[in-house]
């Protein structure tokens, strides 16, 4: 047998006959058949349906992994969800796509408008300060600094405020500003005699960091955040969770 | 509405397998040399074809049917349901030559399917496609998923192989 392809042999006659003569009834039962089919329509639904099913679950986990971490931290630290502000301009000064965390706000005396106070993460440094997010402009007073170690702590932990002076109705007023991590949902603090409590917000970009701030009246006198007589951590229960730290933070 | 236009679906599908049914099973034995596997391959994919007829309706039905038949018999092989190779004469009619007093069609059916027991299942496909359903040779390649060379190979190779064969001299004038 000759393997060499030669060309034109496709005009010779093949040496069989393939329509050979057949008197044969050959039938396939078609109610079978049709049986068969919408069987197989079905299960390829129900699996398109499955497949489908499983690509939004897919997309769903992918999505609350890559979702901003605020919301992830937000559970890990019992925080109150916050606003985010979105403002190009702070959004430029965190550097990490406008996850700037609102931890409360006051009316200010000099412009009229809301005071913001502040906090994200920026790599290895926590932000936070005051600003006006919705303002015209992100006019405030904003420290960057390495982010103290007993952060990563996993025990609840809250450290000391540190003071930041803003202009609101209540001339001379100061903000305290402080980090919390682990299972903290609440700080008190104790000055004078006088207890102020604030609400642990989630820090963008920081898991398990959390932020808190209290404006302190001018009547106080706040100076310093040795002023601080008592700071207590409180979890999402209203345990006292932790006692007075003394670090960081300001 | 809905339930009219499946029953228009289901007379239109009836009459397709009414008009190709000899057509595709006499194909599907050329491939499996086999009546009960060829009936296998054809009801499985006219299955196939009914489950897909909304988008298949308007095109070529009979051509995808041939389709599902070829992949269905190139599993089959694979999945070694039944294991074959060529050989120089098929026991099996061989010994039904022996058994049955065989009419004049059934010796010469007995015979095409003998010869073509010779071929491999891609030859044997490749053969049946060009000359049973006289595809051209750009046609039989879009059907086996080949480049037309390897078509035009594959049909040569058979061809030598049939022309070798011992057992089709006398036949070998008929086509």
């Amino acid at each position: 047998m000759s393997s060499e392809y030669e060309p034109g042999f496709e005009d010779e006659p093949l040496p069989v006959n393939l329509h050979f003569r057949d008197e044969r009834v050959l039938t396939v039962d078609i109610e079978a058949v049709m049986s068969s089919g919408r069987r197989m329509r079905r299960n390829r639904t129900m699996l398109a349906g499955a497949v489908a099913a499983a690509a939004v679950c897919v997309l769903g986990a992918s999505a609350a992994y890559l979702a901003p971490t605020s919301a992830r931290s937000t559970q890990v630290v019992s925080a109150t969800p916050s606003t985010t502000a979105s403002r190009s301009s702070l959004d430029t000064l965190a550097g990490m796509g406008g996850h700037v965390t609102i931890i409360n706000s006051r009316p200010s005396a000099m412009t009229g408008s809301t005071l913001d106070v502040v906090a994200w993460r920026a790599g290895p440094q926590i932000c936070y300060g005051t600003a006006d997010v919705h303002g015209s402009s992100v006019a405030g007073a904003i420290t960057c600094e390495d982010r103290p170690s007993a952060l990563s702590a996993t025990v609840p932990t809250v450290l000391a405020p540190a003071l930041k002076s803003g202009t609101t109705d209540d001339v001379g007023s100061q903000v305290a500003i402080g980090f919390v991590s682990g299972d903290v949902a609440k700080v008190s603090l104790k000055v004078n005699g006088h207890l102020y409590q604030a609400t642990v917000v989630a820090v963008p970009g920081s898991p398990a960091t959390g932020a808190y701030a209290v404006w302190t009246s001018s009547a106080d006198f706040v100076k310093s955040s040795r002023d601080f007589t008592q700071i207590t951590g409180y979890d999402s229960r209203g345990d006292a969770v932790t006692g007075a730290g003394t670090t960081g933070g300001g | 509405m809905r339930r009219a236009r499946d029953e228009v679906a289901v007379v239109e599908f009836r009459d397709f397998v009414i008009g190709s049914q000899t057509r595709l099973i006499k194909f599907a034995e050329l491939l499996t040399r086999d009546l009960g596997h060829a009936e296998d391959l054809v009801q499985h994919a006219y299955a196939k074809v009914f489950a897909s007829w909304p988008k298949l309706r308007s095109g070529h039905p009979e051509a995808y049917a041939r389709r599902c038949i070829v992949n269905g018999h190139r599993d089959r092989w694979r999945r070694g349901v039944w294991k074959e190779s060529p050989v120089e004469e098929s026991a099996d009619y061989a010994d039904r030559a022996t058994r049955e007093s065989l009419s004049e069609e059934n010796a010469e059916r007995d015979a095409v399917l003998r010869a073509l027991g010779g071929l491999t299942q891609r030859e044997r496909a490749a053969v049946a496609l060009k000359y049973f359903y006289d595809l051209s040779t750009e046609e039989i390649a879009l059907e086996l998923g080949v480049a037309a060379a390897t078509v035009r190979t594959t049909v040569f190779r058979a061809l030598a192989k049939l022309r070798e064969d011992r057992h089709l001299a006398p036949e070998g004038k008929r086509s």
